[in-house]
């Protein structure tokens, strides 16, 4: 066993590498459970040490999974239980059913001359006293529940070590036979549907099984398994109203199902028990079609302490909600699952698929489905509406409980309007439109929604205007509604709740929550149409406002609508305009007296922090230091000033101020204001952990502070840098339809990168900097319209040209020729932003110096002249930024660098020059 | 418990015609082979057949041919023992995907590719060592990263990981396994831990030695 790796050098020229054969013998070592360890490896071979330190720990981790994972992965339905004949009361007749759980028999209590169902578990399930305990709990509730629609529990024993449930005998069948029968119906149906073929019996499926499964088929309505009954008309094109209305009353027994379903877990949550197990095969239903639902709390009662295989919670993954993934369940898990259920009897599809249950579990967790009809263009769209609101990913978007459910499923079988496309809180623009049956018909998608609201609000203002009367009340409708729709535009960037503010009358639960939004939702919301209908609607209310004096709630309304409004230009990158609708908005809220109302105080210091970041943005920044300054003293006269909203808006506005004052050189003010905004939202994330606004603020607070971080003591720095991408990671896991996280992480990576090149392992930064371009690349491409994408984009990709110019120019080129690319594009389309000049001027000079390093002086030079070109704009626009001058200068020298290679003394000599006068007049030296 | 001298003793017994050698033999090797059987099954069989029938089978081969393979050892005990193993698994698979052929060639064919660590299947139980709950979420994620990593790795380096580790062979095996010599076998694991290390020391506290 003791292998010398300096004998194994000698002689032959192939050797095994040494450090895998003292790898190899650590490994043996620690299986026979020896306590050894990398650093006692690396002490014995100091000559080895780099390479044992680095490949030791991965062999480590290695042996560690193995240890983990290899546990058995038998499939829950080989199940072995040897029945006796008799277990207690109970003769056992026939084994009818098996399920991850346990195997199902029908058996006669000799007692009550009754046949029931008992239900037996495997010996090794209840083996722990604490899961027998709360498997007798459970199933004492269980026994509990009285519902038409739950399978009664009688009771539960043990007989010679086996645990038994004991239950009520239906006649009937699991629901996930009969999507199986209809999938196998409806297969053979695809090919000939709605064709003359089909219509000819040419796809006859007179014998798809039993005649059960025809009778099983037909509950459920789907006549896909019935014999055509249509005579060859000749005519395929036209739909046969039969057949039509055959296939609505399918879905309306699908819907039927559904009510009973979610009835049954209605009643059962009020009791307090949760299913947590809800998928067909727990769904039986027999000849009367009632449906029957089984299993209640048994999934509680057997689950695994920790699960820590997979396997464990494998059987119905794809039923499961993605808080059930991370072990939170509540009663909407349950109506979740539910809602997948529902999905795939109206589909015949599962919802999820994928090729290994890691892909399962993905696309749970990103709520990644084709909408019900995609699959099946048939489906009602209520239908649709209402199975997606019950599988919306966040829990607060769904139905908060089974009533809601049962009830929208209801309306659906009626042939009423449903809840479930009431999108949120514009469910009131949505109430106007369905006043027009136009309208109604148009409201399909929230697209929709957002222009004929826009279009509504609009003749709201009219008339608000026309008939004074009622003018001031209705413009106050108006202006509530358009600010939800707004509302929602800002919080499906931000996933803040908080910030939105519901009218009294929406403020249901199921309303509550912001949407996630796809892509192109959100861009319809932030257009530049959008932002002018807006416009037009403010100047109702100045028309208003000129000859009546508004009430405080009128004009705080419209402030809110000018914020919205300036919000929405911000992102679009149309920084004057979003500067004036701030002011507007600010003159206004000006008029209040704010000094006790905390709720004022705080949307002025909101609006003041977002005009300074449009005056940062602009790169003027002393503007910005002195409205940030301003927002620090509404917030600070507060006499709520503690409340945790106004410290969050506080550390805000202190992250914003050091951003300020760091470009205007002010270092240690900086230092002083990243470090205030830390610390107070690290106080705020540990006093309310769950709120993700003052996570992100966080994690942007760190971002900020990572410069000025110690790096002397590499600990800070490295702790806020993990720190930040610990949350930002799990944000995005969270949320993963919220663009604004997954734009800051990518500012993150790109930011906390070690630009140094000595520093040793770039491949971890390179790593780094590929996962931010590829999370900016997928953004700017989701969200063309945003600018902020786009640098974060440019800003990644030049990082990684600095970063592999040394090991790989070719490829640093390349990065950095994409990045001045899309610089160029942000310059061409915003010419009076100077911060896009100063970027590309940056991203130039990398290029110039880049190529200057191999050789190529033309290139080089080039680049540096167009560099410099930009500055000049830069200082055009912002005559007193010295950054920008000494920047400036540094593109200078290198214009004379390139020209003197290229033997242009004379050009060489006048850009010296040029540059000596700048430093001259900026009287600075100092490298940053 | 892959001692190997202790072996060599068992073997010695073994030709000299001690037969409860062998009982013992084998029983030393079983948990590996079961090991690698249950990681090698195809998930489809699994529920279906049981690893330890299998090795039943593989136990009677073994006895019958113990005769040929002692005259002349060309491989190591544990790697013939593996080799009887690999073949019975093949059949097994063959008897029961026969049914499913025609889908089952698109994905693999059935031969000794099948049996090949997939890049999923080690993906799964490398991030397996995260799925408590709290961190099932991240888990995801993590056997995306992972499987991509081991997806860009050249297919006998990913082998050499799942022989060293999953099968706990030692480089010698692994190289008479895969016919290469063992300076080979020896430099593809330690390529192969390189790549592996990019991916894992992103995830914090995974590399931590414990």
């Amino acid at each position: 066993m003791n292998h010398d790796p300096t004998e194994l050098r000698e002689g032959d020229a192939e050797v095994r590498d040494p450090v895998e054969v003292l790898g190899e013998q650590l490994i043996e070592r620690r299986r026979r459970g020896e306590q050894v360890t990398t650093d006692q490896y690396a002490r014995a071979y100091p000559e080895l040490a780099d390479r044992i330190r680095m490949q030791f720990p991965v062999m480590l981790a290695l042996e560690k999974f193995k240890e983990n994972t290899l546990s058995s992965t038998a499939d829950p339905y080989d199940i072995e239980i040897e029945v006796p004949q008799e277990l207690g009361d109970y003769h056992i007749i026939r084994e009818i059913g098996r399920g991850a759980m346990g195997v199902v028999y029908e058996a006669e209590q000799q007692s009550l001359q009754r046949r029931v169902a008992v239900k037996v578990f495997p010996r090794q399930t209840l083996q722990e006293a604490r899961k027998l305990e709360r498997f007798a709990r459970e199933s004492k509730m269980a026994a509990r529940l009285h519902h038409n629609n739950i399978v009664p529990v009688f009771g539960v024993g043990h007989h010679s070590g086996l645990h038994y449930f004991v239950m009520q005998r239906i006649k009937g069948v699991g629901l996930d036979e009969i999507i199986q029968r209809a999938k196998t119906g409806s297969q053979q149906d695809l090919s000939a549907d709605e064709t003359r073929q089909w219509r000819c019996g040419a796809g006859s499926t007179a014998d798809s099984g039993s005649i059960r499964s025809l009778r099983l088929a037909r509950l459920f309505g789907r006549r896909e398994d019935d014999p055509p009954t249509t005579a060859p008309t000749g005519d395929g094109a036209v739909a046969d109203p039969d057949l039509a209305s055959e296939m609505t009353s399918s879905f309306v027994r699908a819907a039927g199902i559904g009510v009973q379903v979610a009835d049954a877990i209605h009643y059962a949550h009020s009791q307090g028990v949760l299913h947590r197990d809800i998928k067909p095969s727990n769904l039986m239903i027999d000849p009367g079609g009632t449906v029957w639902v089984t299993d209640f709390g048994l999934a509680t009662a057997l689950q695994q302490d920790q699960p820590v295989d997979r396997n464990d919670i494998a059987g119905t993954l794809r039923f499961m909600a993605p808080e059930q993934l991370s072990g939170k369940h509540d009663t909407r898990s349950d109506l979740y699952s539910l809602g997948v259920t529902l999905y795939e009897l109206i589909t015949l599809q599962p919802a999820f698929t994928a090729s290994s249950k890691a892909g399962v579990v993905d696309r749970i967790l990103h709520g990644q489905f084709e909408k019900p009809r995609a699959v099946r263009p048939r489906i009602p769209r209520d239908l649709e509406a209402i199975v997606l609101k019950a599988m919306a990913l966040a829990p607060d978007q769904r139905y908060q409980n089974g009533r809601e459910l049962a009830d929208d499923l209801t309306r659906f079988i009626k042939g009423r309007p449903v809840r479930a496309r009431r999108i949120g809180s514009v469910g009131r623009m949505v109430r106007w439109a369905r006043r027009d049956p136009l309208a109604a018909s148009l409201v399909g998608t929230l697209a929709i929604v957002i222009g004929t609201s826009f279009v509504l609000v609009s003749s709201k203002w009219r008339e608000a205007v026309e008939e004074r009367q009622r003018a001031e009340s209705n413009l106050i409708v108006a202006l509530e509604s358009m600010d939800q729709i707004l509302g929602r535009f800002t919080s499906s960037w931000m996933a803040r709740p908080t910030d939105l503010q519901l009218g009294p009358e929406d403020a249901g639960p199921a309303d509550a929550g912001p949407a996630d939004l796809a892509p192109g939702e959100l861009q319809m919301l932030v257009s530049d149409h959008s932002a002018s209908l807006m416009e037009d609607a403010i100047r109702f209310y100045d028309r208003f406002a000129v000859d009546n004096a508004p009430s405080p709630r009128l004009m705080r309304d419209t402030a809110r609508v000018h914020q919205r409004a300036g919000d929405i230009y911000q992102r679009l990158g149309k920084y004057a305009k979003a500067e004036h609708a701030y002011v507007r908005c600010l003159a206004i809220l000006n008029q209040q007296d704010a000094d006790d109302d905390t709720s004022l105080a705080l949307t002025k210091a909101k609006v003041l922090n977002q005009l300074g970041l449009v005056k940062y943005a602009t790169s003027r920044f002393p503007e910005a230091e002195r409205v940030f300054l301003k927002a620090r003293d509404v917030l600070a006269q507060q006499t709520h000033r503690e409340e945790p909203a106004c410290q969050a808006e506080l550390a805000r506005t202190f992250s914003n101020l050091g951003q300020s004052q760091w470009l205007m050189f002010h270092h240690d003010d900086a230092r002083r204001s990243h470090r205030r905004a830390v610390s107070i939202l690290e106080s705020l994330v540990e006093w309310e952990p769950d709120n993700p606004g003052y996570q992100l603020a966080l994690a942007r607070a760190y971002r900020a502070y990572y410069p000025f971080a110690s790096n002397r003591n590499s600990n800070e720095r490295e702790s806020v840098k993990s720190a930040g991408i610990a949350i930002l990671d799990e944000l995005v896991i969270e949320h993963p339809h919220v663009p604004d996280y997954q734009c800051e992480l990518a500012e993150i990576l790109t930011a906390t990168v070690q630009r140094y090149r000595w520093s040793g392992n770039n491949q971890a930064q390179i790593t780094q900097l590929e996962r931010s371009i590829k999370i900016a690349r997928q953004l700017s491409e989701a969200y063309p319209a945003i600018p902020r994408y786009k640098v974060t984009l440019a800003d990644a990709l030049k990082t990684m040209g600095d970063l592999v110019d040394r090991s790989d120019p070719t490829a640093a080129v390349k990065y950095l020729n994409e990045a001045i690319e899309i610089y160029r594009s942000l310059t061409d389309s915003f010419p009076d932003v100077p911060a896009y000049h100063f970027l590309c001027a940056m991203a130039l000079r990398e290029h110039s110096q880049s190529r200057y390093r191999i050789e190529q002086f033309a290139e080089s030079l080039a680049s540096a002249q167009q560099g410099v070109e930009d500055l000049k704009v830069y200082v055009r626009l912002r005559p007193g930024n010295r950054i920008a001058w000494g920047m400036l200068a540094r593109l200078l020298d290198q214009v004379a660098a390139a020209s003197m290679s290229m033997n242009e003394a004379e050009d060489a000599e006048r850009a010296r020059f040029e540059a000596q006068q700048i430093r001259e007049r900026w009287g600075s030296n100092r490298r940053r | 418990m892959s001692g190997s001298g202790f072996n060599e003793e068992l073997v010695e017994r073994l030709q000299s015609g001690e037969e409860h050698a062998f009982v013992e033999l084998f029983s030393i090797h079983r948990q590996r082979l079961k090991r690698m059987l249950e990681f090698r099954m195809d998930r489809r069989l699994r529920g279906r057949e049981d690893a330890s029938d299998i090795l039943q089978e593989v136990y009677i081969d073994a006895h019958q041919r113990m005769r040929h393979y002692l005259r002349r050892p060309q491989l190591s005990f544990y790697v013939w023992l593996r080799q009887l193993t690999t073949q019975r698994l093949i059949d097994v698979h063959r008897r029961h995907l026969k049914a499913e052929m025609r889908d089952i060639k698109q994905e693999v064919g059935i031969n000794r590719q099948m049996l090949a660590a997939t890049s999923a299947s080690m993906a799964l139980q490398l991030a397996s060592v995260l799925a408590s709950p709290s961190q099932i979420a991240m888990h995801a994620e993590l056997v995306l990263q992972i499987e991509k990593a081991l997806e860009g790795m050249d297919e006998i380096d990913r082998e050499v990981i799942a022989l060293r580790h999953f099968e706990e062979l030692r480089n010698s095996e692994v190289a008479e396994v895969l016919g290469i010599k063992d300076a080979a076998a020896s430099n593809r694991y330690m390529r192969a831990l390189t790549r592996l290390r990019e991916v894992l020391q992103e995830i914090p506290g995974f590399l931590d030695e414990s």
